[in-house]
């Protein structure tokens, strides 16, 4: 083994999280020097309440393509549980439930969400797993299938007055952050600990990288994929939950563009979309990269098809990079081989 | 020719319709007025639009790439278009001058992607999803926001031109649009186009396998680049026709921009039984009207409206689980 | 007279040359520069010194383009076929895409087609699919395409490896009708007597250069003078006497163990400290029953005992693992390792649970101690360990492979075709550590079709043939050549 610096191998190592970390720095001073209200905390406090829904729906989505897939139905099941749990909510409040019973009728409402989840994650697992079909064209079925669902439930229409109590939560701060800014605190973390300090973690990555090669090491890759979408299936019933918090109302067809936010979240946050590599910490960044050219054009004045356009921009230059610096590093190796092949003839 | 029947019988395709026309007969026999004329009429009206931009689409698949951004690039192009011609304050102008500007901004879009794709070597799904969600953004930022009522004159008499017309039982009327006679025309040259003439053979050879076409000495990137362009061809025409019918244009139209997940599912359809590179334009043409014609007559039969999206989530689910028969791939769960 | 084909290559001073209207045949050890001999004749390597001779034209560097433009046409072992399109298209593509033509005329086709499908009496329907065909016939389709295009010179890379019996009869005969139609035939293959029944003429490569090269006229050698070009004397003749006490339990026996279609009537034994060779020609079987003992397909009868212990053959890998077998796969780039994950994660694949700490979560430390640990049982000359494995060379993604099931410490270790594509040095590193492994009472198989690697490692050689195993030979009075003679010595008459 070559001895390196410490310093190169962590450089190295984490050449992604110190880019992306660079291009976060510079949108927050951009945005800053251009508007004077960017730094108030209350520009700060709502992009905390603006951030959990996309942050959870990337991290259902990342999970699926470290294997090598894509998930498009996660916008579907958070929708579907926000709804099921709307539904039980709302007929207890209507009922005029309190005290212990709305407490069992809340708890009631949430397992019924996290369990629309699991049923739907497994549901896209199994067949991904079992069939062999791409998942991309497989969730985009069961997508409209989820949804469907929900329409169907709902008449279309949304549903709307649940408890003060539970909206409680999607709206207020605890210890400074707003709540559900802890929730998606609490998802990176268990998501952080899953990827590293799982034997499933890394399985994930090794089924992602080569699903043969993983078989011959005694991976199941069946039980691995239907894992990860069942994890993504929780994730997605767990922001469903979140916007019934904060907007006390569920609709089947609630922001349904988060699908690809997400994809472009999770790319932009260094997940190799091939499959086999997803990081946490450049997730995060990547978030909030986002949220700041998000709220950064809301403050400019300028609406929210500036982000749209910038989201794009920066996801293209980010390939676009990945690709040069790739290039330009195999010419240099092309280069230095054929430099000690000449020497070898020379000599 | 029996034996072009025989051959065609034995496709997925032939199932489709076999399956289209089974779900006609059993929703005319519920309700009667679907089996008139002006119900197909105003059926074929709704197709239009949807059926230009899943050929597109079908285009792109058949050469084992992908474009998320084809309805935006065909709603960015006519939006510019026409904005300009507007702008500039002559109304006057003639459909060919409005189509060929719109055809060559869609071009040039396409291009771009390609360029990403071809030359970078970029994931095209990510790729296009970034350019969409570029040229969204763009659009709206850059060009204008507002909504343009006032269309030029061609395209304002474009949108009352039709073939003939047709009375629904009660009276309402119902035309067969002139727009179809581009679906057709366009349906016709893409098909000629792949299955007739070498350039097509090379698109599915790429399709199917990329290694192999540059080993017969196939010129990868530039079919790629020609069939780009062709699909911005289609999706600018598709953009102009549909700011005609629906007499006029918004930077993001709801039927268009959003809705790229119902003309994949068309495409997927219609390719039938194998997934790489079989795309076909025929049956591409059935499944937009099949898909089309459950989701607009559901409500004839009595069933709300509501229920459309996962019947359509149902189909081709199961269209999907058709195709695996038995042999499972060791890539499970790759894109 | 005749226009001759003359190549003189140096990939290693290789000279070589093919006549119009012959059967040439290249034979040569595994990983001997055959295919990049082909690569650089068909246009996808460049070659650094020497010249290439094409028609008397002299190339200094050829494209694939000109390469199919001068009449050269490579069937490659995929085929490289469209299964999306009939015959009759796969046929006539080279026609589609080169001729200028903007149309189509599908009648054409199938008529030219069938021609090219009369001309070596091959008889299908050319509107089928190619999807729907099996491999034997796939590849004719290639040869029909390869006809097609006019081809004087027909390369055909290991074209019978897949193929049956009477299959390879049939393409001995096509070979034979294209010479007499005047197209030269580039064979390369390793089975002797299909060679020497078709040839004209034979050159033996061996390291990248041609050693041997019969003169016109002459009579072919004798598959005995063969077999000493291919192998020549370079290696040691180093010997191991088998010296197992076969009172104590073997680690692994097979009891009629069967697969249809792959092999039947296994019975074998391993004991502890042996490595066991099994040897055979592709296709004999021998990869499907590495594949079977590990539990990637399962047998369908028989059964299997592991030390002692009778149980119903595999159904799945984590069934094998839990006995503690391991496997390297023959083909390290799909099945062995995760090429753009890193060295060290590779290596401890296997090993990620042992890494729990008391809270059931994998520790950071632990894990770092275990992959220091696994990487230092086998030396990697440069090794970094945190960059991808794709980094590493041929020879060291090996030992990385092997470092992988090491660490998890199999009592059975399987390992197919080990040295495939690694140079010298790593070879005989992996031997030793091989031999290494055995003295502390591991019970290695080694599958491979690599006769002095065989004869080098193993004390106890299996011969697979059809699918059964037919001889059990004893290497201490053994020597290459009868082993190679008894290995090639094909059945292919009494089989048809």
């Amino acid at each position: 083994m070559q001895q390196e610096s410490t310093m190169r191998v962590f450089y190295r190592r984490n050449t992604d999280t110190i880019r992306l970390l660079f291009i976060t720095i510079v949108i927050f001073i951009t945005m800053s020097s251009l508007s004077s209200r960017f730094l108030r905390p209350n520009n700060f406090l709502s992009m905390g309440f603006q951030i959990p829904e996309l942050g959870l729906y990337s991290i259902a989505m990342m999970l699926v393509m470290i294997t090598g897939g894509r998930d498009l139905s996660i916008v579907g099941i958070g929708n579907l549980s926000c709804i099921v749990a709307a539904l039980i909510m709302r007929d207890g409040y209507a009922a005029g439930l309190a005290g212990g019973a709305m407490i069992m009728n809340i708890l009631l409402g949430v397992m019924a969400a996290l369990l629309v989840g699991v049923v739907c994650g497994l549901f896209n697992g199994i067949i991904v797993a079992f069939t062999g079909l791409p998942s991309m064209l497989v969730t985009m079925a069961t997508s409209y299938i989820f949804t469907g669902i929900g329409v169907v439930l709902t008449n279309g229409e949304a549903i709307s007055k649940v408890y003060p109590e539970y909206v409680y939560f999607g709206n207020n701060s605890a210890l400074g952050l707003p709540i559900p800014l802890w929730f998606l605190i609490a998802a990176l973390l268990i998501t952080w600990l899953l990827l590293n300090k799982t034997r499933y973690g890394f399985e994930i990555k090794m089924v992602g990288s080569n699903p043969l090669a993983s078989r011959f090491s005694g991976i199941n890759i069946h039980s691995v994929l239907i894992k990860t979408y069942l994890i993504s299936g929780i994730f997605c019933a767990v922001c469903g939950l979140e916007i019934l918090a904060r907007t006390d109302s569920a609709k089947a067809n609630y922001a349904l563009t988060y699908t690809f936010q997400a994809i472009l979240c999770a790319v932009l946050g260094a997940t190799d979309p091939n499959g086999g590599y997803g990081k946490v910490s450049t997730l995060v960044l990547s978030l909030i990269s986002m949220q700041l050219l998000s709220s950064g054009f809301n403050m400019l004045r300028l609406g929210t098809y500036f982000k749209e356009f910038a989201w794009g921009v920066l996801l293209l230059v980010v390939l676009s990079a990945n690709f040069l610096n790739n290039e330009i590093s195999r010419r240099r190796y092309v280069a230095k081989m054929n430099k000690r092949a000449a020497q070898e003839d020379g000599s | 020719m029996s034996v072009k029947l025989k051959s065609f019988v034995k496709t997925s395709q032939f199932a489709l319709l076999v399956l289209f026309a089974g779900t006609w007969i059993v929703f005319g026999l519920i309700n009667p007025s679907i089996f008139s004329v002006a119900s197909f009429f105003s059926l074929t009206r709704a197709c239009i639009v949807p059926a230009l931009f899943s050929l597109a689409l079908m285009l792109i698949m058949v050469l084992g790439s992908f474009d998320f951004s084809f309805t935006m690039v065909g709603a960015f192009a006519s939006y510019c278009s026409i904005f300009i011609i507007t702008e500039l304050g002559l109304p006057q102008t003639p459909l060919i001058v409005l189509l060929l500007i719109s055809i060559a901004i869609a071009v040039l879009l396409e291009i771009v992607n390609w360029f990403l794709i071809d030359k970078f070597k970029l994931q095209p799904f990510i790729t296009t999803l970034g350019t969409h969600s570029m040229l969204k953004g763009m659009i709206l930022a850059f060009v204008s926001t507002s909504f343009i009522y006032t269309l030029p004159d061609s395209l304002r008499k474009l949108s009352t031109n039709y073939l003939t017309t047709a009375k629904f039982a009660d009276g309402t009327e119902a035309v067969l649009h002139i727009g179809i006679l581009a679906v057709a025309i366009m349906y016709a040259l893409v098909h000629v186009l792949l299955q007739h003439t070498s350039f097509g053979r090379k698109v599915y050879a790429i399709g199917a396998n990329e290694e192999a076409a540059r080993r017969v000495g196939i010129n990868v990137s530039k079919v790629r680049f020609f069939t780009f362009c062709l699909a911005g061809v289609i999706v600018g025409i598709g953009g102009i026709i549909h700011d005609s019918l629906a007499r006029c244009t918004v930077p993001l139209p709801p039927d268009l921009i959003g809705q790229e997940l119902t003309f994949v599912a068309a495409v997927i359809l219609g390719c039938g039984a194998n997934l790489q590179a079989r795309g076909s334009v025929v049956g591409t043409f059935i499944a937009v009207f099949f898909l089309r014609f459950v989701s607009t007559n559901l409500i004839m039969l009595g069933i709300p409206s509501y229920w459309q999206r996962m019947v359509t989530g149902c189909i081709l689910l199961v269209s999907l689980l058709a195709q695996v028969r038995g042999k499972r791939a060791p890539q499970a769960g790759k894109e | 007279m005749y226009k001759s084909f003359f190549g003189v290559i140096a990939m290693d001073g290789m000279d070589f040359d093919v006549r119009k209207g012959e059967i040439h045949c290249l034979v040569g050890e595994n990983g001997c520069g055959k295919s990049t001999m082909i690569k650089v004749i068909s246009g996808f390597y460049t070659y650094d010194r020497g010249d290439l001779f094409i028609n008397g034209k002299k190339y200094r560097k050829i494209t694939s383009a000109e390469s199919m433009r001068e009449g050269i046409q490579v069937i490659y072992q995929d085929f490289s076929l469209f299964p999306n399109m009939t015959i009759a298209e796969n046929i006539m593509m080279y026609d589609t895409t080169s001729s200028g033509r903007v149309m189509v005329n599908h009648q054409k086709q199938v008529d030219s087609a069938q021609q090219v499908l009369n001309r070596i009496n091959f008889d299908i329907n050319p509107n089928l699919y190619v999807y729907q065909l099996n491999i034997a016939e796939m590849q004719m389709v290639a040869i029909c395409r390869a006809i097609a295009q006019e081809a004087r010179l027909i390369i055909m890379d290991e074209p019978t490896s897949a193929l049956t019996s009477s299959e390879v009869n049939k393409l001995l005969q096509v070979v034979k009708d294209l010479k007499n139609q005047g197209v030269a035939v580039l064979f390369v293959s390793h089975k002797l007597d299909e060679i020497l029944e078709i040839s004209d003429r034979i050159t033996v490569m061996r390291n990248g250069k041609s050693v041997f090269v019969s003169k016109d006229g002459e009579a072919l050698p004798s598959k005995e003078e063969l077999i000493f070009h291919m192998t020549g004397k370079s290696f040691s003749d180093k010997r191991n006497a088998w010296n197992i006490n076969t009172n104590q339990t073997p680690l692994l026996e097979t009891r009629g163990l069967g697969l249809q279609g792959a092999f039947e009537d296994i019975n074998l034994k391993l004991y502890p400290s042996e490595i066991l060779g099994i040897t055979g020609l592709l296709g004999c079987g021998r990869q499907e029953l590495a594949e079977a003992l590990f539990g990637v397909i399962q047998a369908q009868s028989g059964s299997l005992l592991i030390y002692g212990k009778e149980m119903n053959p595999f159904s799945s890998v984590q069934e094998a693992v839990a006995q503690n077998i391991a496997y390297v796969p023959e083909d390290r780039l799909t099945k062995g390792l995760h090429m753009n994950q890193s060295v060290a994660d590779n290596a401890i694949a296997r090993i990620v649970d042992q890494f729990r700490n008391r809270l059931g979560l994998i520790s950071g430390k632990k894990t770092e101690e275990g992959k220091h640990k696994a990487l230092h049982t086998v030396h990697i000359r440069g090794m970094r360990p945190y960059n991808p494995v794709k980094s590493l060379s041929g020879g060291n993604q090996q030992k990385v492979g092997l470092i992988k099931w090491l660490a998890s410490k199999p009592r059975i270790l399987i390992l197919n075709c080990p040295t495939v594509g690694v140079d010298v040095g790593a070879k005989e590193d992996i031997h030793n550590i091989v031999r290494e492994l055995a003295k502390e009472g591991m019970g290695v198989i080694v599958i491979s079709d690599d006769i002095p690697e065989v004869l080098n490692l193993c004390s106890r050689v299996l011969v697979m043939k059809n699918g059964r195993i037919a001889h059990e030979v004893f290497t201490d009075d053994m020597d290459i050549e009868s082993l190679e003679a008894m290995l090639a010595d094909d059945d292919l008459k009494e089989v048809v």
